[in-house]
């Protein structure tokens, strides 16, 4: 399976929640593959900061994730770009999560973990498929 | 697994690697694709096995107070402000 990680994700790994370690043991393991779009890079940092977590326990914390052979930070070109906006103004979706639903569209994921209302939405609309816990 | 002192004599390749002996391999578990951490403290070189989610985990059990509810709370509420 190929998963999109939303912010949401991150966070609950970072929360220690057993169910995003163990998805994450099973990419670590080859079974499955994890996308992170950059923007769920930056809101994440913005929170890890705003909670008092150090610039270099964020870091670690971050390339340890990257170190993974199958996870891939997704950086955002035009065509990402445009699919959002594209996605935001079809569906009235904020951009930012556009952005992860375009991510997890246009890298061929079969899930976005996240349980944000708003992909929540493009879930029901059938252009993402969710899962959350 | 039994862990035993292993010294062995190794030498270095064209590229800078070294190959880590069989003996240390299966002493410590390591297999192709394996992460290993290199570190040089004191004038010697430590090659230790590394585990990124065991990384993860104990970054994240330091923050035992960090509020994933407030956190997740405000990236949603971000969001849909960013587009009033």
């Amino acid at each position: 399976m190929k998963f999109c990680a939303d912010t949401w994700f991150i966070l609950k790994l970072f929360n220690g929640d057993t169910k995003s370690t163990e998805l994450l043991k099973d990419v670590k393991f080859g079974k499955d593959e994890l996308i992170i779009p950059i923007t769920t890079i930056a809101e994440s940092y913005k929170k890890f900061f705003g909670q008092g977590v150090t610039e270099i326990d964020i870091e670690h914390f971050l390339d340890s994730l990257q170190i993974i052979e199958k996870v891939h930070l997704i950086n955002l070109d035009k065509s990402f770009c445009k699919e959002a906006a594209k996605v935001s103004l079809s569906f009235e979706v904020p951009i930012m999560d556009s952005f992860v639903a375009a991510t997890a569209r246009l890298s061929k994921c079969h899930f976005v973990l996240s349980d944000d209302e708003d992909l929540k939405k493009l879930h029901r609309k059938k252009y993402i498929k969710l899962k959350s816990w | 697994m039994t862990i035993k002192k292993v010294e062995l004599i190794t030498k270095i390749g064209s590229k800078g690697q070294i190959v880590l002996k069989k003996e240390i391999r299966k002493a410590l578990g390591l297999k192709p694709g394996s992460m290993v951490k290199e570190k040089l403290f004191k004038g010697k070189i430590i090659v230790e096995p590394f585990d990124p989610i065991e990384r993860i985990m104990k970054i994240a059990s330091k923050y035992p107070k960090f509020d994933f509810k407030k956190a997740w709370r405000e990236v949603q509420e971000e969001r849909r402000r960013n587009e009033r």
